[in-house]
C-alpha cells in the first residue's frame, strides 16, 4: 500500500510539475525554433503570468477563471509591445547578442518584481471548485489541483498538435520555420505572423506561470530560478516542436520527483549527466530539426 | 586599371629591402604600444594612493584575469557558453583543498590549481564543442551546475553550502605573509594577471590566435583552409580554462575561503556582463568591464541590489540595441568623429 | 596512363527522397580546365561540395590521384590538394587582403596551430602572401580591408586564398558572379594565367568565361550528368539547347 501510495504521489506531483514545465516552455521552443531568437527571458513572461494573476484576482476581485485569462490578454500585449521594440531588432543579431539581451530582460523583469510586489513568493489563492483533495477508493487520495494542471497541460499539448499539423496556420508557420526567404516570397508576411507566434508563446508561458503558481512559486527570482530546467526542456526536446518539449518535461518531471523522493542528495547530478548523454548523442533535442 | 602583365613587368617581387608597406602594416600590429602600460601604471600607483582598498583591488584584478580568459573563448573563439564558472570554481577548491590538507605553497598550488582546471576543460571542452547554438550553451552550463551539485553534496570535502574554511597558506616566496589587509594579496594578484596577460598578448596575435579569429568570422571559410575548427576552439577552451582556474586559484588563497558560488550561474552571468559592458575581442575590454563592473557593484549594489539589478539590465539592453561594442567601442567611435572632424 | 587528379563513381547524394546527385561519373587530369555548367537548381554547388568534402555521399565514392576520400572530412582532404572558393566571398572583411592570404598561407605551411615562435613564421607568410597577390594584380591593395575594396577585386582575393594552398585541384564556384560587366576582365584574365599543373573545376554561368576557358565542358541536369565534351560539341548538342532554352523554342 505504501510503495504504490508513493509510486502514486511520484507520479501525480511529477506529472503536475511537468505540466507546469512544459506550459512555461512550449513557447520558448516555438520562439527558438522559428525565430531563431535565443530567449532567456521567456520565464519572466511566465513570472508576469503569475503577478496579474494575482493583482487581478486581489486586488480587483476578479474570479480565478477569468483572472487567468486576463492574465494571458495582458501578458501577450505587452509580449507585443516588446516584440516590435526590441526583439524584432536582434532576430538577425549574433546568438551573444541575443543572450546578453535576453539576460538584461531577465534583471530588469526581477528588479521590477522585487520592487512592486517585494522579495517574498506571492499566493494564489485557488477557487474551491478546483481545490482539496479528491478520495478515490483504495486510500489512494489526489490533489484536485494536480489533476486540474495536468488536463490543462494535455489539452494545450492536443491544442498545439492539431494547431501546428493540422491547420493552414499551422502549415505557414512550419513553412516559415523551414525557409523564411522563400515563404515571404509566396507572400507570407512574416513579420506579423512572427509577432502573432512570439505572443502565442508568451501566452502559454503566462497561462503556465498563472495556473502552476502552485507547483512554481511565483517570486522575483522566478525567472533565473527556474531558467535552467525552461532550457533543458526545450534543448532535449528540440526546438521549434511541440511534442519534444512534451516528453522532455515528462522526462524531467518525473525524474525530477522520483529522485526527490528516492535519492535526494543526487538529483540535480542524474539530470545534468542526463542533460550530456542526450544532447550528445542528438544535439538538436529529441525531436528537433537540424 | 592594371592588367595582369602591367603588374608582372613593373611591381618588384619580395625580399626587396624597401619591404610592402602591406606587409609593414600587417607585422607591426604586434608591436607593444606605450598606452598599453597604462593600466600596469594605473595599477602601481592604486598601491600607493588607495591603500584602504586592497581587498576590493585584488578582488577586481581577479575579475579582470577571469574575464580575460573568458574573452579568449567568448571574444576571439566566438564560442557562447554560460559555465565558465566551472573552471574557475574547479581551480578555486582545488587551490582551497590542497592549502587545507597541507600543502601551503601558495605558488606551485596556484599552478596546479591551473592545471587541474584545464584538463577539466579539455575533456569537457572535447564533448561540448561537438554541438553549437543552444545545445553548446546548455552543457556549458551543465558542467558548471553538475560541478555545484557535487560541490554540495559531498560536505565533508567541500564544507558543502558552508564553504571550504581552514585553509593554511605559507608565506608567499617565503617572506611575504597573507595579511588581513590585502597588501601581499594585491601584489600576488596583480604579479600574475601581468604575466597572464602577457601569455594571452601574445597568443592572439600568433598564427594560432589569429586562425582563432578567422574561425569565429567563417568556420566554413576555415575548414576550406585545412584547419580542424574543433581542434583549434579545444586548444582555446584548454587555455581559457586553465586561466578561469588560476583565476579561481588566486581569489581562494587571497581569501582564503571558498564557497559554492564559484560554480554559480551567477558568475559566469557576471563574467559575461563585464566583457559585453568592456568590449569583446579586444583583450582590453576585460580590464575596462571588470573594474568598472566591480567598482559599480562595490558602490552602488550593498545598499540598492535591486536598483543596481535594474540598471545593470537596462545597461545590457541598451548595450545590445545600440550595439556599439562596449566601452572600448564608444571610445572607438569617439576617437574616429574626432579624427573626421580634424581632418580637412 | 596517368592517374586523374579527380574522380567520382556513381556519386550519389540523396535527401530523404530528393535526390540532389544522381550516379555521377566524372574525371579530371592534372592541369585540365574544365567548366560545369547547367540551370539553376541543378545540383553543381552539391556537387562541389561533395567533391570537398563539405557534404559526405550517400553512396558512390570520391578519389583523389587515385585514393578514396569519400569518408575523410574536408579539412583533411584540403591538406591533400584541394582547394575551392565560395559563390558568395567568405573573406574576413575587417581583414585586409594581405591578411585573408598569409592566414591561408600559414595554414598551407602547417603553422596556422602555432602558439609560440610565430613571428619569424608570420613575416615569411606575408612575404609569399604579397607574392601571391603580385602575381593577380593586387599589390597595391594588398593593404586594404576587403570590406574597401571593390567586389570583382574581393573574387579575386578569393582566388588568392586558394591559390595559397598550393592546390592540385582548384575549385572555383562562380567566381565571375555578381562582378560588374567592367571588373569582370580581371577576374577571366586571373583565370586564364592560373598555373599549368593545377587542375581547375569552374561552375559558371557566364558562358562567354566558359567557352573562353575549358576544355572540355560538363553538364548538369537535376543532379544526373547529362553530357561532357568540347566547347563545340556542346554547343550543338541540342539536349544541352533544350535544357537552357525549354521548350520555348517550340511553341
Amino acid at each position: 500500500m505504501n510503495t504504490a501510495n508513493i509510486l502514486v504521489g511520484i507520479a501525480f506531483s511529477g506529472a503536475a510539475y511537468a505540466m507546469v514545465l512544459y506550459m512555461t516552455s512550449v513557447g520558448l521552443s516555438v520562439t527558438m525554433g522559428l525565430l531563431g531568437v535565443a530567449n532567456l527571458a521567456h520565464g519572466a513572461f511566465a513570472m508576469a503570468g503569475g503577478y496579474f494573476l494575482v493583482t487581478f484576482m486581489d486586488r480587483l476581485a476578479v474570479p480565478f477563471g477569468l483572472a487567468v485569462v486576463l492574465a494571458c490578454v495582458a501578458v501577450g500585449g505587452l509580449s507585443l509591445v516588446l516584440e516590435r521594440w526590441v526583439y524584432a531588432r536582434v532576430y538577425k543579431a549574433t546568438e551573444l547578442d541575443q543572450v546578453v539581451l535576453s539576460m538584461g530582460l531577465i534583471f530588469v523583469g526581477t528588479a521590477i518584481a522585487q520592487f512592486v510586489f517585494g522579495a517574498q513568493p506571492v499566493r494564489v489563492v485557488i477557487p474551491d471548485a478546483i481545490g482539496g483533495q479528491l478520495a478515490a477508493g483504495g486510500g489512494f487520495t489526489f490533489p484536485v489541483y494536480r489533476i486540474f494542471l495536468i488536463v490543462t497541460g494535455l489539452a494545450i499539448f492536443a491544442g498545439l498538435w492539431v494547431t501546428i499539423e493540422k491547420t493552414l496556420i499551422g502549415a505557414r508557420i512550419r513553412s516559415a520555420v523551414d525557409n523564411r526567404a522563400m515563404a515571404e516570397a509566396l507572400g507570407l508576411n512574416s513579420k506579423q505572423l512572427f509577432a502573432a507566434v512570439f505572443a502565442l508563446g508568451s501566452v502559454l508561458a503566462a497561462l503556465g506561470g498563472a495556473v502552476g503558481a502552485d507547483v512554481m512559486a511565483i517570486e522575483p527570482e522566478y525567472a533565473l530560478k527556474h531558467l535552467v530546467y525552461f532550457l533543458i526542456v526545450v534543448a532535449v526536446g528540440g526546438l521549434g516542436s511541440v511534442k519534444g518539449p512534451f516528453l522532455a518535461a515528462l522526462l524531467l518531471g518525473l525524474g525530477d520527483a522520483t529522485c526527490k523522493i528516492l535519492a535526494p542528495e543526487f538529483g540535480g547530478i542524474f539530470i545534468y549527466i542526463a542533460l550530456f548523454l542526450i544532447l550528445l548523442v542528438k544535439p538538436n533535442g529529441l525531436f528537433g530539426r537540424a | 586599371m592594371m592588367t595582369h602583365s602591367d603588374v608582372i613587368n613593373s611591381v618588384p617581387q619580395t625580399a626587396t629591402p624597401g619591404t610592402p608597406a602591406a606587409v609593414h602594416q600587417l607585422l607591426s600590429a604586434r608591436r607593444f604600444r606605450p598606452a598599453e602600460t597604462l593600466p600596469w601604471v594605473l595599477a602601481m600607483a592604486a598601491y600607493f594612493v588607495l591603500p584602504q582598498y586592497f581587498q576590493l583591488g585584488a578582488q577586481i584584478l581577479i575579475m579582470v584575469l577571469f574575464a580575460l580568459s573568458f574573452d579568449l573563448l567568448l571574444g576571439y573563439g566566438g564560442i557562447v557558453t554560460l559555465g565558465h564558472a566551472a573552471y574557475f570554481g574547479a581551480g578555486a577548491y582545488t587551490a582551497g583543498l590542497l592549502a587545507k590538507y597541507g600543502w601551503g605553497e601558495p605558488l606551485s598550488a596556484l599552478l596546479v590549481s591551473g592545471l587541474v582546471a584545464g584538463i577539466l576543460g579539455t575533456l569537457a571542452g572535447a564533448v561540448i564543442l561537438r554541438t553549437r547554438g543552444l545545445a553548446l550553451l546548455m552543457l556549458g552550463m551543465a558542467v558548471s551546475l553538475l560541478l555545484l551539485e557535487l560541490a554540495n553534496n559531498l560536505t565533508d570535502i567541500t564544507g558543502g553550502a558552508d564553504g571550504l574554511q581552514g585553509m593554511n597558506l605559507s608565506p608567499l616566496l617565503g617572506q611575504f605573509d597573507f595579511d588581513m589587509f590585502g597588501k601581499t594579496a594585491y601584489v600576488y594578484s596583480l604579479a600574475v594577471l601581468f604575466v597572464a596577460w602577457l601569455l594571452l598578448r601574445h597568443l592572439v596575435n600568433s598564427p594560432f590566435g589569429r586562425s582563432l579569429v578567422g574561425i569565429r568570422q567563417n568556420p566554413a571559410r576555415m575548414q576550406a583552409l585545412g584547419v580542424s575548427v574543433w581542434a583549434r576552439r579545444l586548444t582555446a577552451f584548454a587555455i581559457s580554462s586553465a586561466l578561469a582556474g588560476i583565476a579561481g586559484a588566486l581569489s581562494a588563497q587571497t581569501s582564503q575561503f571558498v564557497s559554492l558560488s564559484v560554480f554559480g550561474l551567477e558568475l559566469s552571468g557576471m563574467v559575461i556582463v563585464m566583457l559585453v559592458m568592456g568590449g569583446t575581442g579586444r583583450l582590453y575590454g576585460a580590464f575596462v568591464g571588470a573594474t568598472v563592473y566591480m567598482v559599480a557593484q562595490d558602490m552602488l549594489s550593498k545598499d540598492q541590489p535591486t536598483t543596481w539589478l535594474f540598471w545593470i539590465g537596462l545597461l545590457l539592453i541598451l548595450l545590445v540595441l545600440f550595439n556599439r561594442g562596449g566601452l572600448l567601442g564608444l571610445c572607438d567611435a569617439a576617437r574616429r568623429r574626432i579624427v573626421n572632424k580634424e581632418a580637412p | 596512363m596517368s592517374l586523374p587528379v579527380i574522380e567520382t563513381r556513381g556519386l550519389r547524394r540523396q535527401y530523404g527522397s530528393f535526390i540532389a546527385t544522381d550516379n555521377v561519373d566524372f574525371s579530371m587530369k592534372a592541369g585540365e580546365r574544365r567548366a560545369l555548367i547547367g540551370p539553376n537548381g541543378a545540383g553543381k554547388t552539391t556537387f562541389l561540395n561533395l567533391l570537398t568534402g563539405q557534404i559526405l555521399p550517400s553512396g558512390g565514392s570520391v578519389l583523389l590521384n587515385g585514393a578514396d576520400v569519400s569518408r575523410i572530412p574536408m579539412h583533411r582532404r584540403v591538406r591533400r590538394g584541394i582547394a575551392r572558393t565560395f559563390q558568395l566571398n567568405t573573406l574576413l572583411r575587417e581583414s585586409t587582403a594581405l591578411e585573408n592570404v598569409q592566414l591561408a598561407v600559414l595554414e598551407h605551411q602547417g603553422l596556422g596551430g602555432r602558439l609560440f615562435g610565430g613571428a619569424a613564421a608570420q613575416r615569411h607568410a606575408a612575404d609569399v602572401a604579397m607574392d601571391i597577390l603580385s602575381t593577380l594584380g593586387m599589390s597595391v591593395h594588398a593593404g586594404h580591408r576587403i570590406r574597401d575594396l571593390a567586389y570583382g577585386r574581393q573574387r579575386l582575393v578569393e582566388i588568392a586564398i586558394a591559390l595559397a594552398l598550393r592546390p592540385k585541384l582548384l575549385l572555383l564556384d562562380e567566381p565571375a558572379a555578381g562582378v560588374p560587366p567592367a571588373d569582370s576582365h580581371l577576374v577571366m584574365d586571373t583565370i586564364a594565367a592560373l598555373p599549368d599543373d593545377i587542375a581547375v573545376l569552374i561552375i559558371e554561368h557566364d558562358m562567354k568565361l566558359v567557352f573562353r576557358f575549358a576544355h572540355r565542358i560538363n553538364v548538369l541536369v537535376q543532379g544526373r550528368m547529362l553530357t561532357e565534351g568540347t566547347p563545340a560539341d556542346i554547343a550543338a548538342d541540342p539536349q544541352v539547347r533544350e535544357v537552357y532554352l525549354g521548350k520555348a523554342r517550340h511553341d
